[in-house]
């Protein structure tokens, strides 16, 4: 036999190997017949290629089915966004319902004695300017309603789609501070917000944003409440290419030992029934989304190193450009 | 009437204020339970109307020093929302009754006249 008439042999074997390999999975051999060694080589290879597209197959079977659960997780990671909003303001509904009765029970009031002062009996210019100072009290009581539910109405909504837009951190700030007013006020604690002057604005989503704030502000809250010294400072600032939104309380700080878990989904130090965990978990995954990132600052670093507590620190991009 | 009102609301004292002026009373104001405490101290009032819920002194809270300096000044506690001002309270406070906010004029009205006959 030469060497020639056996590669013209195996070559049909050969280009069968070729077209496996490049991935060709329909390519079969044809089998002679007769039972010698290349119909065992060429069935071989048809049985190989047989299994390949098999387990091809079933991996893209496998891949779609990641693709239908990684689709199903982001749906209800904005879902557990949404709640998680919900449940904050559902732990806020008596500060928002007190927030609410007071305007209410000065218009009640207002209106009360001007309806007495109006009685043409008693008519005169002491209850007519009387009425008149109370009219204008109830307008600007109206208007402080207001303010806490159009303030809610915007919290509520559901921004699956929230896109990034430059956003003014100071107004951020200011209305997740403004939801605990009530909250800081009967606590007791001396909330100071720090903002940078002329802060740039970051590339962001400020209801997302306000999430965040808000449960930031909450841990600080729960944090100070068993204090002597009851602080928090909301702080701005700005570096070339990012700007920074910093919660820092003077509670007791966070421990060593589940300072590597508070990002945990369901890790909570709060007593049983009263955190769900998700808060630090749900912050994190927002801000990320975001392109920025939520840490806890050593105190070292953080730029009042002689108080205790924990610093919470928001690094958001800059909406102004990729300046470096 | 001497009035001591106590509420860390400035409307609430704003509008509440305006109306125990128009009725011709003499009016005084504070903003917690501690300035209220004060002039408590160093002033004598017919009649205290004051929150329930402040900081630095809750109503309550300020009620219990006064009687347990022996002040037994008549006072109206207005209980906000989730405030819990009952019956009870008033009894163990002593000369004391509540309202819930948003009240009735009329009805504070009644009271602090009551509780000048009860005095």
């Amino acid at each position: 036999m030469s060497d020639g008439s056996s590669y013209a042999r195996i070559e049909p074997a050969l280009q069968l190997m070729v077209e496996i390999a490049s991935g060709n999975l329909e390519a079969r051999g044809e089998l002679v017949g007769g039972g010698d060694a290349m119909d065992a080589l060429v069935g071989g290879l048809n049985m190989l290629a047989e299994e390949l597209s098999g387990r091809l197959d079933e991996l893209q079977e496998a891949n779609e089915e990641l693709q239908r659960a990684n689709r199903e997780l982001k749906e209800m990671q904005v879902q557990l966004v949404q709640s998680a909003k919900m449940a904050s303001l559902g732990s806020m509904a008596t500060g928002i319902a007190h927030e609410l009765n007071q305007p209410l029970s000065a218009i009640r009031m207002d209106a009360e004695m001007s309806l007495e002062h109006l009685d043409p009996d008693c008519l005169n210019t002491a209850s007519l300017d009387d009425t008149r100072g109370a009219l204008a009290h109830i307008l600007a009581q109206v208007d402080r309603a207001a303010e806490i539910v159009s303030h809610l109405r915007t919290f509520g909504r559901q921004d699956v789609a929230d896109a990034l837009a430059p956003t003014d951190l100071d107004l951020v700030v200011r209305n997740a501070h403004a939801l605990f007013t009530q909250q800081l006020r009967l606590a007791d604690v001396d909330a100071q917000l720090e903002l940078a002057p002329d802060c740039p604005p970051a590339l962001a989503s400020g209801n997302r944003l306000e999430q965040v704030l808000i449960n930031l502000l909450s841990n600080a809250l729960h944090a100070v409440s068993n204090c002597a010294v009851k602080e928090i400072r909301l702080r701005t600032f700005a570096d070339d290419s990012s700007v920074f939104v910093e919660v820092e309380d003077s509670g007791p700080g966070v421990p060593a030992s589940i300072r590597g878990r508070i990002f945990e989904p369901f890790f909570t130090s709060k007593p049983e029934g009263e955190g769900t965990g998700l808060g630090l978990a749900i912050s994190f995954g927002i801000v990320r989304d975001l392109g920025g990132e939520l840490e806890l600052i050593d105190r070292d670093d953080a730029r009042s190193p002689d108080r205790d507590g924990a610093v919470f620190r928001v690094r958001l991009p800059r909406a102004d450009g990729l300046k470096t | 009437m001497k009035i001591l009102l106590v509420d860390d609301d400035e409307a609430i004292r704003s509008s509440l204020g305006r109306y125990l002026r128009s009725r011709g009373h003499e009016l005084s104001t504070a903003a917690d339970g501690e300035e209220g405490w004060q002039l408590l101290r160093e002033h004598e009032f017919d009649a205290v109307v004051s929150d329930v819920r402040m900081p630095r002194l809750p109503g309550p809270e300020m009620v219990r020093r006064m009687r347990s300096a022996g002040l037994q000044t008549p006072v109206v506690l207005i209980a906000g929302a989730g405030d819990d001002a009952t019956e009870a309270l008033s009894a163990e406070l002593g000369h004391c009754a509540t309202l819930a906010k948003p009240f009735r004029l009329a009805r504070l009205a009644e009271l602090l006249a009551a509780s000048q006959a009860d005095a």
